[in-house]
């Protein structure tokens, strides 16, 4: 019952984040939403592995969350520095009014 | 009573998580992101994954929130209509990609469920020396290739944030 629970957080967390990033203007929350969304993913990887007999070991699914958190932080630091330098160009930050591609 | 402790770290993930999409003052989002997180690592201690755990509380609560947080002091907007301005052609479709993802999940957990019983953390914990053994013998590759991405990473960011002067 409890694998359960864990599995529907899990996809509620994805959809929240599916929302977030539909629906809100500032890239920073579209960024946060990103965030939950693979956060739901990872839970899903962990009790999947843990599931008795589906793998040999827990640790692959361990280590294949370890390395969805890794290219998250890669991720995020990316993102937060193309938002500065857009914000540094045109000195606002909203994604429905930020078109321009050519600097 | 572990499990009743995970159950409520997953409650307190599954509100803040709310919380993070409906604030209106993308610092509050903030602050409930990080309370997110932070539940999440209970989830992981709950199912025995400590490594992970305390991977998730210092790179992700630790690390990626300071930085979302240093941004949010170099831009200046930070009240935002919660939902502002979209049309309500995408608000529809959002609604149903949402809606629509949750009720097929919740459809596959109740047909089939994830499985069984709680795992429990007993037989759950690998130590750190199998995981050290796991990283560095079989999946070093991968390994390496994280290593890689985060200094490249490096590079990325400062030549993005630097100051164009000349």
């Amino acid at each position: 019952m409890t694998v359960n629970a864990l599995a529907i957080l899990s996809f509620w967390l994805f959809a929240l984040g599916v929302v977030g990033v539909l629906l809100r203007r500032s890239p920073l929350a579209v960024f946060m939403s990103i965030e939950l969304m693979l956060n739901g993913a990872n839970i899903l990887l962990v009790l999947a592995l843990k599931r008795a007999g589906f793998a040999a070991s827990v640790l692959p699914g361990m280590l294949g969350a370890f390395l969805v958190i890794a290219v998250a932080a890669a991720e995020v630091a990316v993102g937060l520095a193309i938002m500065v330098a857009v914000y540094r160009y045109s000195s606002e930050v909203d994604l429905d009014s930020s078109t321009s591609l050519k600097g | 009573m572990v499990e009743g402790l995970t159950l409520v770290s997953a409650l307190a993930a599954a509100a803040s998580a709310l919380a993070v999409i409906m604030s209106r003052d993308i610092m509050r989002a903030a602050l409930a992101l990080i309370l997110t997180l932070l539940a999440l690592a209970g989830v992981y201690a709950g199912l025995g994954a400590y490594f992970l755990a305390a991977v998730q509380v210092i790179v992700y609560a630790g690390g990626i929130m300071v930085l979302f947080l240093f941004v949010m002091m170099v831009l200046k907007s930070r009240r935002e209509p919660v939902f502002g301005g979209g049309s309500p052609r995408l608000y529809r479709a959002a609604a149903w990609l949402a809606g629509g993802l949750m009720l097929v999940s919740l459809l596959g957990v109740w047909e089939y469920g994830i499985g069984g019983k709680y795992p429990g953390t007993r037989q759950a914990g690998p130590s750190l020396g199998e995981i050290a053994g796991f990283l560095f013998g079989e999946y070093v590759l991968p390994f390496e290739l994280v290593g890689l991405l985060l200094f490249v990473t490096l590079v990325a960011v400062m030549a993005l944030a630097r100051r164009d002067d000349s």
